[in-house]
């Protein structure tokens, strides 16, 4: 016997080693219970989170028009309508914008990189699309390091999808500009304003309508400039020295104070770049002389470097030869887009693609499953727990009310024997709980890393299984709660009676 | 043995089960008036169903029985009058019977699977005492030896593994280890030989007798073995249908010279058993046990 003991002491060791079960029965049941539920949920809250991700995409609740002479009127009309609050409510509608696609050639600045066209759109720079596009979760790497302007800071900049970054083998942390072909075949540097996941329509570049609409008109970059630029990205200042020093040479700059060196200010404010503006000499090199030598100078190489230009700052542009190629109406949710899709036929003309919306439908459909089966999940878990588990306890008190009853004659407050019973209860719980917890995140990692892979191509950025959410918190706290309650009621169940009335077995309220 | 001082004065007390939520109405227990005398053994003598274990509940407060009237528990502290009222804070009345009450009864009620030491302990434990560790191993080997059990022989067994008399005793223990005022027994020798029931007997009044506070109330069936030991007889006899009564004149006390009656006479242990058969069958026609 132990040296000091206490009543609680006595009873909590005790009656969790007969509640244990012989061999760890109770335990051991519990886990399988617990570890089946929590692998399930790892799994089943992952399919919801996908679901979620992409119901909550803000590209999924899109409709795009084609804007043509046909529907010209009916989509200037439905523009106009979607500028009412109450059009807007009734159809749970976000907005509706007005946007053009088509192929850029684009390229990371670099000499010998031979730009590579992809699917480009433009956007409403105030749209909500675009603080959708640059929230976290959707934005790998947005420059400014702050997500509220959008394209308020840089007007000509692009935002990039991650898919471009990779092919062209550009660097998040470095990257600062991208080229752009223009039509007269200049790579012109364009600010990257960010980096995302997934662009609207599989896009992988956006800009803005106005930028857009420069494109179309010369002179959006300062072509004619005299000068001869250079841009240099993410270079320190001991090795721009020496840039300088192989440029004098290589350019046969016989006036130093032609060249110009600052550092250049860009979005990417974690990086240095620089640009050298080399001013028109007497007798010096031809421009496609210059740009064979910047190619071959040795100080460059491993960087990215071009020539670069300033685009112009306008913030209006002649659009008067200017059509748009589609008018997109997001929408809030799709709970509308039946009555919606009924207005627009019914009043102007326009019909959507139903299979568009029955899949938009559908997807609606099985998320909602989704969150029936987890919810339903959490239910039978918890339920088929705290039943086993009271049923333990009430079982086990029945067996002992009389001894229970002899407790209560010796003095022992209701109160007191509830709490112990609670305690044990958390303790077995606890037992179960958590190796169950730790076999369950060990097995569904593994099956992630390892299985998984073999039957489905895998995005890296989706979690498959996963523990670590709020929901996963309140189930395991639901758990807790509901065992503990049951165990409550149980134990008050029995101690509700006098001791008189256990120990003589006067139970006559049953 | 006479005392001056009671343990428990009733006064006019009625008992009936109240379940059901009902207002129990069948009253199956009358005492006009009776005083337990404080430092002795009394026992309690009646028929099966005559309320001998009822009148234990309610002194021992261990259920809610009280019909009407009240009873006075003196301790040396103070008194407190239990009526039908007190059962309304039962944490109260958990905490006197946590302090100065004990209990045992005719089934040992121990905790299966916890050891003999533990469950002798419990009692202690449940009061708060500091009864552990070598003093409490000590006192529980002393007990143990007086009551013919091997402390060794049983320390290494589950209570379960026990004998019935070996649980019987070991709950005895359990009774009289914990630091009580009033021990309450029903029928605690019912499980027991008669050397077994009469070594219980001697280790109880040894208890009691060693201090003044101490009192014990026990309820039995055997008249012989009653008579043998107690200081105060306490008989129910029966009254009207379904009712027992305890009369003034049907409490007997030991005196230096035999047993004297509420009425003063005065008997020999022959007379007091035969006087005890004769007031439990009377005013019904049933034979004596």
């Amino acid at each position: 016997m132990r040296e000091k003991i206490s009543f609680r002491s006595l009873m909590i060791h005790n009656e969790y080693k007969a509640l244990k079960g012989k061999y760890h029965s109770t335990t051991g049941y519990l886990f399988v219970i617990l570890f089946i539920a929590f692998l399930a949920f790892g799994f089943a809250k992952s399919t919801l989170d996908c679901q979620q991700k992409l119901s909550a995409d803000p590209f999924s609740n899109w409709i795009n028009f084609n804007y043509h002479s046909g529907t010209r009127d009916s989509l200037l009309s439905l523009n106009e309508k979607t500028c009412s609050e109450i059009f807007r409510e009734k159809f749970h509608i976000r907005g509706a914008y007005f946007y053009n696609r088509g192929m850029v050639s684009v390229a990371a600045i670099s000499p010998g990189i031979l730009p590579l066209s992809y699917e480009a759109r433009t956007i409403d720079p105030r749209s909500d699309v675009v603080k959708d596009l640059l929230k976290t979760g959707v934005c790998a790497k947005y420059f400014p390091d702050s997500v509220e302007n959008g394209f308020d800071c840089e007007p000509n900049g692009v935002v990039i999808s991650k898919k471009l970054l990779d092919d062209t083998g550009l660097d998040k942390r470095t990257l600062s500009f991208i080229g752009m072909k223009s039509p007269v075949g200049d790579l012109v540097p364009v600010p990257v304003l960010a980096v995302v996941n997934e662009l609207p329509d599989q896009a992988d570049i956006v800009y803005t309508s106005l930028f857009y609409c420069k494109t179309m008109n010369e002179g959006f970059y300062d072509r004619q400039n005299s000068c001869f630029t250079i841009f240099v990205e993410n270079m320190d200042t001991s090795a721009i020295l020496r840039v300088l020093k192989e440029l004098y040479v290589a350019f046969e700059i016989r006036d130093p104070s032609a060249v110009q060196t600052t550092r250049l200010k860009t979005l990417n404010t974690a990086v240095m770049n620089w640009k050298i503006e080399i001013g028109k000499q007497e007798n010096g090199l031809p421009v496609s002389l210059m740009n064979k030598r910047m190619n071959s100078m040795v100080a460059l190489k491993n960087h990215h470097f071009g020539r670069y230009y300033t685009l112009s700052k306008d913030t209006s542009c002649d659009n008067s030869a200017f059509f748009h190629d589609y008018l997109a109406v997001e929408f809030k949710d799709l709970e509308k887009i039946s009555s919606f899709s009924a207005y627009l036929t019914e009043k102007l003309r326009l019909q959507i693609n139903l299979e568009v919306l029955s899949d938009r439908e559908n997807f609606l459909y099985t998320g909602n499953l989704a969150l029936g089966s987890i919810i339903l999940l959490m239910f039978l878990s918890i339920t088929s727990v705290s039943i086993y588990l009271s049923g333990v306890i009430r079982n086990h008190l029945l067996k002992i009310k009389k001894s229970l009853g002899n407790f209560l004659a010796f003095g022992v407050k209701n109160t007191t024997l509830t709490w112990l019973y609670i305690r044990v209860t958390l303790k077995i719980l606890a037992t179960a709980l958590f190796p169950a917890l730790a076999l369950a995140w060990a097995c569904g990692e593994l099956f992630e890393k390892y299985l998984l892979g073999k039957f489905l191509v895998m995005d890296p950025r989706q979690d498959y299984f996963s523990l670590t959410n709020s929901w996963f918190a309140i189930f395991l706290l639901l758990i807790l709660c509901v065992a503990v309650l049951r165990t409550f009621i149980s134990v008050t169940k029995i101690l509700k009676h006098t001791p008189g009335d256990l120990i003589y077995e006067r139970d006559c309220r049953g | 043995m006479t005392t001056e001082r009671n343990v428990f004065e009733i006064e006019g007390l009625e008992c009936a089960y109240d379940h059901n939520g009902r207002n129990g109405k069948n009253v199956i227990l009358r005492i006009e008036r009776l005083s337990v005398p404080m430092g002795s053994l009394s026992i309690i003598l009646g028929l099966s169903g005559s309320g001998k274990s009822t009148l234990i509940e309610t002194l021992g407060l261990m259920n809610h029985t009280i019909h009407s009237g009240f009873f006075t528990y003196f301790h040396a502290e103070n008194k407190v009058v239990i009526d039908r009222d007190t059962w309304n804070c039962p944490s109260a009345l958990a905490t006197i019977r946590n302090r100065h009450f004990s209990f045992i009864f005719q089934h040992d009620f121990l905790m299966p699977y916890y050891t003999p030491e533990e469950n002798m302990l419990i009692g202690s434990l449940i009061q708060g005492s500091d009864k552990t560790g070598s003093r409490a191993k000590e006192e529980m080997g002393n007990l143990c030896l007086k009551m013919g059990l091997d402390p060794g022989g049983i320390s290494r067994k589950k209570a379960c593994e026990l004998s019935v008399g070996q649980k019987q005793r070991l709950s005895f223990i359990r009774a009289i280890i914990k630091d009580y005022d009033v021990i309450f027994g029903d029928e605690p020798a019912g499980n027991l030989d008669e050397l077994n029931s009469g070594l219980l007997m001697d280790v109880l009044k040894d208890s009691v007798h060693q201090n003044d506070r101490r009192s014990a109330i026990l309820v039995s069936h055997d008249i012989p073995l009653s008579v043998a030991n107690a200081d105060c007889l306490i008989v129910l006899s029966p009254a009207a249908e379904d009712t027992y009564e305890v009369l003034q004149e049907n409490v007997f006390s030991r005196t230096a010279t035999g047993w004297s009656g509420g009425d003063n006479v005065r008997m020999a242990d022959d007379q007091i058993d035969t006087k005890i058969r004769k007031i439990i069958c009377e005013k019904k026609s049933l034979s004596a046990p």
